[in-house]
Order: C-alpha cells, then sequence, then structure tokens
C-alpha cells in the first residue's frame, strides 16, 4: 500500500478550519472611511500599483494563514508517508479470520484458511530480530492456543499455526481488532501494524462497529483479502433442531423438524444424518430446489429421563461448516394422568391415555382417585394432565384454588361434560372462562371440524401442508361449550359452535370438551387420531428445552456465573476449560459441551452458524467494519507479495516534523508579506 | 519703519506714488544726463556740471507712481477643504485678499479683485481707497467654493484683462499640474506684471493627518479612490514637496514672488512677513 496515513485522523477532519482567514477577511474586513479630499493628483501620481500590489500582498497573506493552518493540523495528525524511509522495530499483530467461510476454497483450490496460515508464516518469516509479533483470532478457539502477547519467539508462534483449525462460527471483528490494539497498546515500539487476513465475508465485515475504535498511535491496518472460489456444487445450510412443543417423556419416539436450506441455484441431493442421545441413528436423503428451503421430520427416541440430545449433520453440498445443528432438552420420566372419579365415567379416555394400563407404550399412567379431594390424594409428583367430569369439583372453594394452582405451575386439566341430566353449577370461578352450553342431540350424528390448526395441540395429526388429519367424525350429543377471547375452540360443529377449547392458564392450559369421550356420544374415540388428540393435550405445555442451551457457535454459554465452571466436549474433538464463568470462552464448533459446576451439570448443544454459508463478499476497499480507522485494503496473492508490501510500507517518512517546518515557513512568509518594514534591517545613521 | 508692498518692476500708474514708473519725471532719484536740445526749459540744465565740463547737460530723474494691483482669487471646489487648519482655504485666502487690499490701499495704490475658478467668474473695477474696495469686501463674504479649477486659464483670461502692468497676486492651493501653472505665470510675466503668488495649503494636504484604508472623493470631480493611506503616505509627501519646489522655481524664473501658506498661520504674520520683505 502506497499513501499518506495519519495516525490521528481527528485532525484531518478539522482541515476545513483552514478555510477560517478566508471567513475573517471577509466578514471582519475594516471599514473604509470615506474623506473628501481637495485633489486625487498626489496620490495617483504617487505610485497606481501599489493598491494592485497591496491587494495581491493581501491574498498572498490570507493563503499564507491557511497554509499555516492547514500545515499545523496536517502535522498534528501525525501522517505517515508510506514507501519512502526506513523505520526501526516493529510491532504487529496478525489477525487471522479462522470463521466458518475460510473453510471454503482459494481460487488455488486450497481452503482460505491454509493460505491465511500460509501469509502468517512467512510475516513470521519476515520478522527482524527485535520485532515482535502476536496473532489474534477472529474466532476464539480453544483448540488452538496460542503464545499471549506480542512475542519475539518465531517458533513458539509457527507452532501455534498449526493448531490453528477452520471453526463454525461467525467472527466478531470489532471484538478482536480491540484485541488487537490492546496488545498494541502495550509496544514501546513506534511502527505498530495490524493485518487482518480474511475472505471478507459480508457477514462479518459489513457491519459497522457499534463504537469507533481508537487504535493506538502510529497504527496501520491493512486488510489483506483473501478471494474465493464459487461453490461447484450446490450449498445446503442446516438451520435449527425445532423438538416437539410438549413435555418429552422417557421411551417414546418423537420427531423434531430441522430446516434445510438451498443457498445454491442447483438442485442440491444430501443426506441428513442425525444422533440421538440412545445412540440410534437415521440417515435419510433429500432433494431440494435452489434456492429454496425444506423442513424436515428427523425421527428420535427418548430412551430415559434426564438430559436428552439430537444431533442433525449433514453431507453431500459443498460447504462443510454449515452443516451441523444439535439441540438438547430435558426428558420427563412417566408421567401420570389423575381421573377423579371411577374409571367408567371417563370412556375410552384412560384406555387412550395407557393402552397397556401401566404406561409402557405411552409413558403416561392413570391414575383414579375419589371425586372430592384429587390433587391432595395423589402421592409423589403432580400428575401431568388431571381428568374431571364435570365442573362440580370448581364449586368448591379450596379444590377450585389447588387446581388453579395446578394449572399456574404447568399442569394440564381436561374437563368432560357431567353426569346427563345434572345441570352445571352456576358457581364457578370467574377465571374459568368456559362454560358448558345447552344439550344438542342428533341420532345421525353431528360433524365436527377442526379449528386452530397451529395448536400444539395438533402438532402430532398435522401434514407437511399443515392439514390436521382427523377422519370425519360425527358428534350424537353434546354439550357445546361457550368460550370467551381468552379460550381457543379445537373442535366445533359445522354451524362453528365448539365443543373442544383451550384456555391457557400461566402454564397450563384447561381443555374443556362438550363431548364425552365414548362411542355413544361421539365416534371421536374410534378414530386413531383420538390417542394423539388425548396425549397432545396431557403433555402439552411444556418446553422439552426449558432447562438446557442451545447456543450458535461463536457463542459464549449462558447464564454462567462467577462460579468455578468445567467446560467439556462432549462429541468431537478432546476440549476442556475450566475457569470462572464470566470468563468462560466462545464455542467455536458445533457440537455437544457439558457444562459442570461443582454440584450441578448441564448440557449445552451448539449448532453452526449458517450465515457462513453465504457467498457474498466485501470486493470493494470500503471495509464497514473498519469504519473509523484509516485501514487499507490488499488483495492477497501469496506470501512473498505479501512480505514485500508489507517492507515498502514500513519504509515510511513520518511527516510530522517536514509539515512543522512547512507552517513554520508560512508564518514567517506570512509575517514578512503582511509587515515588511519590521523585517527590514534598519541601517545605522553615519556619524560624522 | 513703514511697512508696505514693494515691487521689482517698474510700473506704469495713474499718480504718483511710491513705485518706480519706467518713465522719468520729478523725483529726487537720479536716472541719468542727457545732452541739451533746444526747446528745454534753461532752469533743467545742470549748471555746476557745465562749470566743469563746459556741456549743457539736462539731469534727469526716475517718475514715481502708484501700483495697480490685482489679486486672483481662487474659489474652486478645492478651497473648501479643511483638516489641521482653524479655517478652509477658502476662508483664508479671502482673509488675505482683504488684508492684502487693505495694504495697498493705505500705501495710495489700486486694488482690483478677480475670482476664478476654470474661468473668470467675477472682476471687480480697480479701486483705491477705502470705500473703493467695500464691494470687493462683501463680495469676499459671500463667496462660496464651487467649481473645477483651471487655473492657467483663468491666468491667461486675467492676462487679457489686465491692461497696464502692476501687480497681479494669485492665491490658490494650485492643484494643477505644475508645467499648466508655470504656462500661466510665464504669460503675465512676458507681459511685464510683478507677480506675487500666495500657495495656500492646509497642513493636513502637506502631511496626511490619517491612516488606514480610506475612501478618498474629489472635491472637485467627485472622482473616487480607495486606497491604504498608511501605503501611500511617503510616495503622497514626496509628490507634494515636489510639486511645491517646481512652483517655487517656476516663480523664481518669473521673478515672482512664491509664498506657501499653511491654513494654521495667522494671516496678519503673512502680511506683516510680506510687508517687511
Amino acid at each position: 500500500m502506497w499513501g499518506i496515513v495519519p495516525a490521528n485522523s481527528v485532525f484531518l477532519w478539522m482541515l476545513p478550519l483552514a478555510g477560517f482567514p478566508i471567513l475573517f477577511h471577509l466578514f471582519l474586513r475594516v471599514r473604509k472611511q470615506v474623506r473628501p479630499f481637495p485633489s486625487l493628483m498626489f496620490f495617483l501620481q504617487a505610485e497606481p500599483r501599489l493598491s494592485a500590489r497591496k491587494r495581491i500582498r493581501e491574498w498572498l497573506a490570507l493563503l499564507l494563514r491557511m497554509l499555516l493552518i492547514a500545515c499545523l493540523l496536517l502535522a498534528l495528525s501525525r501522517p505517515l508517508w508510506l514507501g519512502h524511509g526506513a523505520g526501526g522495530p516493529v510491532s504487529q499483530v496478525l489477525l487471522i479470520d479462522n470463521s466458518g467461510s475460510m473453510s471454503g476454497s482459494a481460487p488455488d483450490g486450497r481452503d482460505k484458511l491454509a493460505s491465511a496460515l500460509d501469509a502468517v508464516s512467512a510475516l513470521i518469516g519476515d520478522m527482524g530480530p527485535r520485532d515482535t509479533l502476536a496473532i489474534v483470532l477472529l474466532v476464539d478457539d480453544l483448540a488452538a492456543p496460542i503464545p499471549e502477547g506480542l512475542t519475539q519467539d518465531k517458533e513458539a508462534l509457527r507452532a501455534s499455526l498449526g493448531r490453528i483449525k477452520g471453526t463454525h462460527a461467525t467472527g466478531q471483528p470489532a471484538a478482536a481488532l480491540a484485541h488487537a490494539f490492546s496488545l498494541l497498546g502495550t509496544a514501546s515500539t513506534a511502527r505498530r501494524e495490524v493485518h487482518i487476513i480474511t475472505d471478507a465475508q459480508d457477514t462479518e465485515w459489513a457491519r459497522a462497529p457499534r463504537d469507533f475504535l481508537l487504535p493506538p498511535a502510529g497504527t496501520a491496518i491493512t486488510l489483506h483479502r483473501i478471494k474465493t472460489r464459487p461453490f461447484e456444487n450446490p450449498n445446503v445450510s442446516l438451520g435449527e433442531v425445532e423438538l416437539p412443543r410438549r413435555t418429552l417423556v422417557a421411551g417414546r419416539h418423537y420427531r423434531a423438524m430441522v430446516t434445510l436450506n438451498n443457498l445454491s441455484k442447483q438442485e442440491a441431493h444430501v443426506r441428513v444424518n442425525s444422533t440421538d442421545s440412545g445412540g440410534q441413528k437415521q440417515s435419510q436423503a433429500e432433494d431440494i430446489p435452489p434456492q429454496n428451503s425444506r423442513i424436515l421430520s428427523v425421527p428420535f427416541e427418548t430412551h430415559a429421563s434426564g438430559s436428552g440430545w439430537l444431533t442433525v449433520d449433514l453431507e453431500n453440498d459443498a460447504f462443510e461448516p454449515d452443516n451441523h445443528s444439535c439441540v438438547t432438552f430435558v426428558c420427563a420420566p412417566g408421567k401420570k394422568v389423575l381421573f377423579c372419579g371411577p374409571e367408567s365415567d371417563f370412556g375410552v379416555v384412560p384406555l387412550a391415555v395407557s393402552p397397556s394400563g401401566d404406561g409402557t407404550l405411552s409413558g403416561l399412567v392413570p391414575v383414579f382417585k375419589p371425586v372430592t379431594t384429587p390433587l391432595a390424594t395423589v402421592p409423589g409428583e403432580a400428575p401431568v394432565m388431571v381428568v374431571l367430569k364435570g365442573m362440580t369439583l370448581f364449586t368448591q372453594k379450596t379444590e377450585a384454588l389447588r387446581l388453579k394452582t395446578y394449572l399456574e405451575q404447568g399442569g394440564n386439566v381436561l374437563i368432560l361434560p357431567g353426569v346427563a341430566g345434572v345441570s352445571e353449577p352456576q358457581t364457578v370461578p370467574s377465571w374459568v372462562r368456559i362454560r358448558f352450553g345447552k344439550r344438542v342431540a342428533d341420532e345421525k350424528g353431528l360433524p365436527l371440524m377442526v379449528l386452530n390448526k397451529a395448536e400444539a395441540v395438533w402438532d402430532d395429526l398435522r401434514n407437511e401442508s399443515g392439514d390436521v388429519m382427523l377422519a370425519p367424525t360425527r358428534v350424537f350429543k353434546a354439550l357445546p361449550v361457550e368460550t370467551t377471547e381468552e379460550a381457543i375452540p379445537l373442535l366445533s360443529l359445522q354451524n362453528g359452535t365448539p365443543i373442544l377449547a383451550r384456555q391457557r392458564v400461566l402454564k397450563g392450559s384447561l381443555f374443556v370438551s362438550g363431548v364425552d369421550l365414548d362411542a355413544r356420544s361421539s365416534t371421536l374415540p374410534l378414530k386413531a387420531a383420538f390417542v394423539a388428540l388425548i396425549h397432545g393435550m396431557a403433555l402439552s405445555g411444556n418446553n422439552p428445552t426449558e432447562g438446557a442451551t442451545t447456543r450458535v457457535a461463536g457463542q459464549r454459554p449462558s447464564n454462567l456465573n462467577d462460579a468455578e465452571y468445567l467446560i467439556r466436549a462432549m462429541t468431537g474433538g478432546v476440549l476442556e476449560w475450566r475457569g470462572p464463568g464470566r470468563k468462560a470462552p466462545v464455542l467455536a464448533r458445533a457440537g455437544l459441551y457439558s457444562v459442570q459446576t461443582s454440584n450441578t451439570t448441564t448440557c449445552v448443544a451448539v449448532r453452526s452458524a449458517v450465515d457462513e454459508g453465504r457467498e457474498v463478499f466485501l470486493e470493494t476497499d470500503a471495509v464497514p467494519a473498519l469504519t473509523g480507522l484509516n485501514a487499507g485494503v490488499d488483495e492477497y496473492q501469496d506470501g512473498d507479495s505479501l512480505v514485500g508490501l508489507v517492507k515498502r510500507q514500513r519504509s515510511g517518512i513520518d511527516l510530522f516534523l517536514p509539515f512543522l517546518l512547512l507552517a513554520l515557513l508560512a508564518a514567517l512568509a506570512e509575517g514578512w508579506i503582511v509587515n515588511p518594514a519590521a523585517l527590514q534591517i534598519r541601517k545605522e545613521p553615519v556619524k560624522p | 519703519m513703514t511697512q508696505g508692498i514693494s515691487v521689482r518692476r517698474p510700473v506704469h500708474g495713474i499718480q504718483t506714488g511710491f513705485h518706480r514708473s519706467p518713465h522719468h519725471g520729478a523725483s529726487i532719484e537720479f536716472a541719468e544726463y542727457r545732452a541739451y536740445t533746444p526747446g528745454d526749459p534753461i532752469s533743467r540744465i545742470d549748471w555746476p556740471v557745465y562749470a566743469r565740463t563746459d556741456k549743457y547737460l539736462i539731469r534727469q530723474c526716475y517718475e514715481e507712481t502708484n501700483l495697480r494691483a490685482t489679486i486672483l482669487l481662487d474659489t474652486s471646489a478645492s478651497l473648501a477643504f479643511r483638516d489641521v487648519g482653524p479655517m478652509t482655504k477658502m476662508e483664508y485666502g479671502c482673509f488675505l485678499a482683504a488684508g492684502l487690499m487693505f495694504m495697498l490701499v493705505n500705501q495710495r495704490d489700486t486694488v482690483s479683485l478677480m475670482a476664478f475658478d476654470a474661468k473668470m467668474t467675477k472682476g471687480f473695477s480697480p479701486a483705491g481707497t477705502s470705500e473703493g474696495i467695500r464691494p470687493m469686501l462683501e463680495y469676499l463674504e459671500t463667496i462660496q467654493p464651487a467649481g473645477c479649477g483651471d487655473i492657467e486659464a483663468a491666468i491667461h483670461e486675467a492676462a487679457n484683462r489686465i491692461e497696464s502692468k502692476g501687480l497681479v497676486v494669485i492665491i490658490s492651493d494650485f492643484l494643477q499640474h505644475a508645467d499648466k501653472i508655470l504656462r500661466g505665470i510665464r504669460h503675465l510675466h512676458h507681459d511685464g506684471h510683478n507677480i506675487v503668488v500666495f500657495h495656500v495649503m492646509d497642513r493636513g494636504e502637506r502631511k496626511l493627518s490619517f491612516g488606514g484604508v480610506a475612501d478618498l472623493r474629489d472635491l472637485e470631480t467627485n472622482a473616487r479612490l480607495i486606497l491604504d493611506v498608511d501605503e501611500v503616505r511617503e510616495a503622497y509627501e514626496v509628490a507634494v514637496a515636489r510639486h511645491q519646489e517646481t512652483l517655487r522655481a517656476v516663480c523664481a524664473d518669473c521673478l515672482a514672488s512664491y509664498h506657501l501658506i499653511e491654513t494654521t498661520q495667522p494671516v496678519h504674520t503673512v502680511l506683516s512677513r510680506l510687508g517687511s520683505s
């Protein structure tokens, strides 16, 4: 890079101040006094050129004043004329972009990170005996320890290069530059350099920093841009893994949703591999149209209660770092469903809850208790759902309050119509927004239809197009429910009268069914979807990822405090870190990590940064992430040309003194022009 | 010691006075001897000379006559200037003219007044008494300086009007090129007049009393000149001094008496000096 680089560019912004003499001249000029005079003949005889000369002198003085101010400002900006002169020892920080995009190919076919490491190796080799150098990674990588601070140890620096590998993360240029500047701030050398070796992907470099960074005085910043070879094959990125929106119970099979984005202009034929916490592997092929996305269902099994995880990986595409995703969750042990009343009152619902009766297949165990104080009589963990016959229990204040508390803590309540002929009580608490209406009956049966298909209750019954797969169903007799705005109808008659509705009560849900779930009242229990509907109601309302953490590569584990933590990689390479939580490192690669304290262990899932596969790179010399910094941009060719360029840059001249001298000359010349008589040497009179 | 205005060259007067006439007449100042010619009165023969030389010679003396003075007073607009002095140049010129008139009348000379700018604007007949100069004095009180001056033209015109050799007093600020003024004065000299020049100036004209950037307006032409006075001060004063020296030299050539007067000088002092010179 050639040209003039200022160290304190803030003074350059003040250069318009050099125009002040002109403003003063124009606005503050001396007013002329009008004087009548007998004759102008003697003035005209005097020297007609004097006025013109005076005017020229005035303008010359103005120009010299402007030059004086401009030179002073330029001198204060400490300009460095690159390419002319010789320098002393140099402190340099090499900022290596090890983000996911650097795993892409350079024009020579090698990956860009390898080219970057070659460049760094060349610069290390070019170090003088008094030079110091530090390496900073755009993405902190625990797996790649590098020497701390500025060092002269070439061997240690070279050894660290071998440990630097590509990551799956997006870098943070502002943080890395701040680190680089802090290192250079400790340097005692006059010349300081920052060399950024990157592919200038816009994901990282197109965003202007939130706060302007202030480099140490005299720091020359150069971004060496490595060109990128376009992908030959389509690239597909793997999005977040979405788990079912319900409590996951141990010993059951589920399906997670994962989004595949084909960013290229060709159809992609990829294979999606998944592994669950039980070690069970699945693989499926998928074709994705160009520049399109596809949501894929990935089966997995919850083998045991406690923490579980699911990893999903993609293969057969052009770019690997955005092919990894995973999720962790908390799996509940077998859950109880409390039926308030004898089994015969609830039709086929107990059978739908657990066909085997002991929760072997469903993970749900039906428990039957008397109507009076159901919640108080269930030992151990609270049931996942309470099934009531009618709203009689709500008339008891103590039980109503207990049910409300149970709902607010995440429990679910299903209310079926009361005993035939018994009218519903009028003393139902006001927080219950669903009421039973007048009874309807039809021997031929009234058809049912599904409402609010996006509700979590329908998750297991929804097909790819979003329709709920519920076969035609009829109702013979029912108590239609009356709802308010707070309640959401799920099933209704053809005329829109709700039959099944849900009311959210903090974390839990209150379901009210206007139809008895037996074959005499409706054909619904005869449908295969009935079991899924009952399970959807029983397990709804809980987030399986609650208590587990999923992060994107390049982020730190969340919710860590000052306690001592041990972070270990559960998949992939060996990685172990121990220290206070506030200093926890970023997790650079996708995978599963365990975060342990003295008494707890949590699982952190890290997925790839999906934007790293975008083929958008900054082509111009304007790099928004370097806004406010006087940085040059250079196209990286190879190590030798890089070293040559750096040598040229280092042979720069500090123009502070020349500009200062020029300012002094301008001041002297201005003084001479404005007041020539004062500078003339007065002749001593000759003594007789 | 009596003071009065005297002249160097003979003048044509109309009555006996104190000034030498080009003609011979009765006076005590011997002029020459000439041979007796028949017809001359015998009483005029210088008998002591006949006793020594045996020749009839007649003794001749100079005639003494009075002076006919003409005051040429410049009334151009530039005379309205006043800077340092207590009065304008015009006022000063009027006082000076009036004083001269009194002096001349008191020594039984006659005086007339001619006012001019680019040409004669007013002329009075000669008067030899105090009562006779009253109209001129009254006119002096009413003069308002105006118009562009042309001294040369005015002098030529005056020279043509003045019939007999006498005294011509010019009171002006002489703000015209010296060569032109020279031609006018030579005309008067050629006509045989005695010439007295009063160059009236304000001290502020000779030494500029102000500085800085000034927008100067010519009182006569209303021309405008913007300049830094400090820058041209020295050159200006040199030009003024050169002009004065040129006028002084011109006057010396024409046997004219040149008087540079600043308006700060009392008029009676000037007249007194003139009378004793």
